[in-house]
């Protein structure tokens, strides 16, 4: 279980983490403009924002063209990643759900690696929607197949898992089948999940999904607060139970599948960031959820920068990096006995 | 789900279960030899049956013998040991953590060993081939040690063990991507032998595996009665005289070192040690003395017969056995869900 409601943490207490992680995401943004494989002073960075410098400068022109559009997609994609892990959390009361237990991780990267590796002419644009559609077609399917006279939670989390494991295999077998091809790179990067070279049009395509999805997500985000006191006690306060939970689960497949179509399937974030939260700031999903939503965006740009600047010759996947900090995070908490948030 | 709690009975006749358990091993026995025929039959020169069994049996140092005996036998044989190996070792991570959903995929031993055998490939190209099985066994123990601690602590629920199965699973399998990723050029090879398969395994694969698995899969029988009293909780396997930490210590080396023998030659077959202990239980009861080589047996039968199929669906071409078995096993594990939770 998740914890107990309401836990007593004051207005005061959370204003500082929100405050506190504002601050972070301000620092990381400065820093992060300027740091790459040339380093750019924070004064060049900011008259590059502010338009100081003139036509074709080029610190200009890496700020504005490069590392800005890849900055705000890294915040939104943490951001996505990390609220749809909170809603998955809470919809199936158990702290180790994730988007990727949903199947919608495999599913995109199932599609993808069809489009990149078996049909290479296609237009490279499409992979994005590809992976989309991917994404929200395996997380239908696992929630219609874990449906028997509604979803429980339990049969939900092993239908995902046992989903997952068949896009996995089908994902093996079309590149073992294609190892010859030229883009097998291009698809184990794709399934690692990196930032690498993503531009503007990327964060034209992700904006809508990122803003529509968040802002709902916040709406609704007291329905998971119901569902945490269990079935009976929900439906005794007048919820219905699985429209809720199929409102809330449709959110949070829309959510990551729509940033896993961009950066490929970042790992980690929608399973750590969330624990972590509740942790700071108490089990409250109207809380949780936009703070989650900071600290994930917060997560991915510090692992992008680290993946962008510790070799600079070699572009590490992000979400090499996000697994890399997440995993240890995750491993210390489920061998601790006797927790608040019991796994 | 075939409950593992301890207890169960479905044949009162002590006989008749005798019987029972007699016909499933001659059945089981019969379909693996079967299987190993119709395997050793499959490939790009077509022979046919007559030409196997007797190639199989005489060695008249016709090119037919040299390929079935040099190069299709010992793949067959690969693939019973293998799928043996990963049944039983299903079987004990089981009992062990009283928990239907343990088996070598979803605890993240199998991966554990999968990631430390690529790294060693990327590391070290030219290791020696016997020594696979310990870095797989290395790398299962880390690989299981989340899910064995958490179950040992204290009694979680298959939804639970099965989540943190996951995790580490995925975890390690961003790893290895990521490592196939930053070194280029063995991506081929490597990316086949992650599918899990037996393709061009020849007699020195046989010979790194058979002592693992005969020394795993025996000791695994012979601890059966162990088995059977950890089934019936802490407190009265301690009232019957076992020392509880010491047996579980052995039986999850056990179970990695199972897992690990079968990984390191074969690369990481998935759902194997889920469904053979199933429908062993499901056939003949909870008592381990019989669903251990029942496992064992089915398990290699369906590791064979698999293996048929991975060179049959797109000849000539062959797709990683391991795929064949993760096909049918997903939605096994779908039943088993449903069925569950």
């Amino acid at each position: 279980m998740i914890g107990r409601l309401p836990q007593s943490r004051t207005t005061a207490w959370w204003l500082v983490v929100v405050g506190g992680l504002l601050t972070v995401v301000a620092v990381a943004v400065v820093v992060s403009l300027g740091l790459g494989q040339v380093n750019i002073p924070v004064g060049d960075v900011w008259a590059a924002l502010t338009g100081g410098h003139e036509e074709g400068n080029l610190a200009s022109r890496i700020v504005l063209d490069l590392r800005l559009p890849r900055l705000a997609l890294a915040l939104l994609v943490g951001a996505q990643l990390a609220v749809s892990g909170a809603i998955l959390q809470g919809v199936t009361r158990n702290a180790l759900a994730s988007p990727d237990l949903l199947g919608v991780t495999a599913g995109a990267g199932f599609v993808a690696v069809i489009l990149v590796l078996v049909i290479p002419d296609a237009p490279r644009a499409l992979l994005p929607f590809a992976a989309l559609a991917g994404g929200a077609a395996s997380g239908t399917i696992v929630y219609l197949i874990a449906w028997k006279q509604g979803v429980s939670p339990e049969r939900l989390a092993l239908t995902g898992i046992a989903v997952t494991a068949i896009f996995q295999a089908a994902v093996t077998a079309v590149v073992t089948l294609s190892v010859e091809n030229n883009n097998v790179q291009l698809a184990l990067q794709w399934l690692t999940g990196s930032l690498y070279g993503r531009g503007w049009e990327d964060l034209w395509l992700l904006l809508p999904w990122s803003v529509a999805g968040i802002t709902v997500a916040l709406v609704v985000a007291h329905k998971v607060n119901l569902l945490l006191l269990g079935d009976h006690v929900a439906a005794g306060l007048g919820m219905r139970i699985e429209q809720a939970r199929m409102t809330l689960v449709g959110i949070a497949v829309m959510l990551a599948a729509s940033a896993v179509s961009i950066t490929g399937t970042v790992a980690f974030i929608g399973l750590v960031i969330p624990h972590l939260v509740r942790l700071l700031i108490g089990a409250d999903h109207r809380l949780v959820l936009p703070v989650s939503a900071i600290a994930g965006a917060i997560l991915l740009l510090v692992a992008d920068d680290i993946a962008r600047t510790v070799v600079p010759s070699l572009e590490i996947p992000a979400g090499l990096l996000t697994a890399l900090i997440g995993a240890p995070y995750f491993i210390y908490l489920i061998t601790r006995s006797k927790t608040r948030i019991s796994v | 789900m075939t409950s593992i709690q301890a207890g169960r009975q479905p044949h009162p006749v002590a006989a008749l279960h005798f019987g029972l358990f007699g016909a499933l091993i001659i059945g089981g026995l019969v379909l693996l030899a079967l299987g190993i025929i119709v395997d050793t039959n499959v490939g790009i020169v077509d022979m046919d049956l007559g030409q196997v069994t007797r190639a199989l049996l005489v060695d008249d140092h016709s090119q037919a013998r040299t390929i079935i005996w040099e190069l299709r036998f010992p793949r067959a044989l690969v693939a019973a040991l293998v799928g043996g190996s990963l049944a039983v070792a299903g079987a004990v991570m089981q009992a062990l953590t009283r928990n239907p959903l343990a088996s070598p995929s979803l605890t993240g031993v199998s991966a554990g060993a999968g990631f430390a055998v690529v790294l060693s490939l990327v590391l070290w190209p030219a290791r020696p081939l016997g020594l696979t099985p310990l870095i797989a066994f290395v790398g299962g123990m880390a690989g299981g040690t989340v899910v064995f601690s958490l179950a040992t602590r204290s009694v979680v629920t298959p939804v639970r063990l099965a989540l943190a199965g996951f995790a580490t699973a995925s975890f390690l399998l961003a790893m290895t991507t990521g490592l196939l990723l930053l070194s280029h050029d063995t991506v081929g090879t490597v990316y086949f032998w992650l599918a899990g398969g037996v393709a061009g395994r020849g007699w020195q694969h046989v010979e790194v595996i058979v002592p693992w698995a005969v020394v795993g899969i025996s000791t695994a029988f012979i601890m059966s009665r162990q088995l059977n009293i950890l089934l019936l909780g802490e407190d009265v396997a301690r009232g019957l005289g076992i020392s509880t930490g010491r047996t579980r210590v052995i039986l999850m080396f056990l179970a990695v070192i199972l897992t690990a023998a079968a990984v390191g030659v074969a690369g990481p077959i998935g759902f194997v040690g889920l469904i053979a202990p199933h429908v062993a239980r499901f056939l003949i009861g909870t008592d381990h003395y019989r669903v251990i080589p029942l496992a064992a047996v089915f398990g290699a039968t369906l590791v064979v017969w698999a293996d048929v199929g991975a060179r049959n669906v797109q000849r000539p071409l062959e797709i990683p056995v391991g795929i064949v078995i993760a096909m049918l096993g997903g939605p096994f594990f779908l039943f088993l869900a449903r069925r569950n939770a």
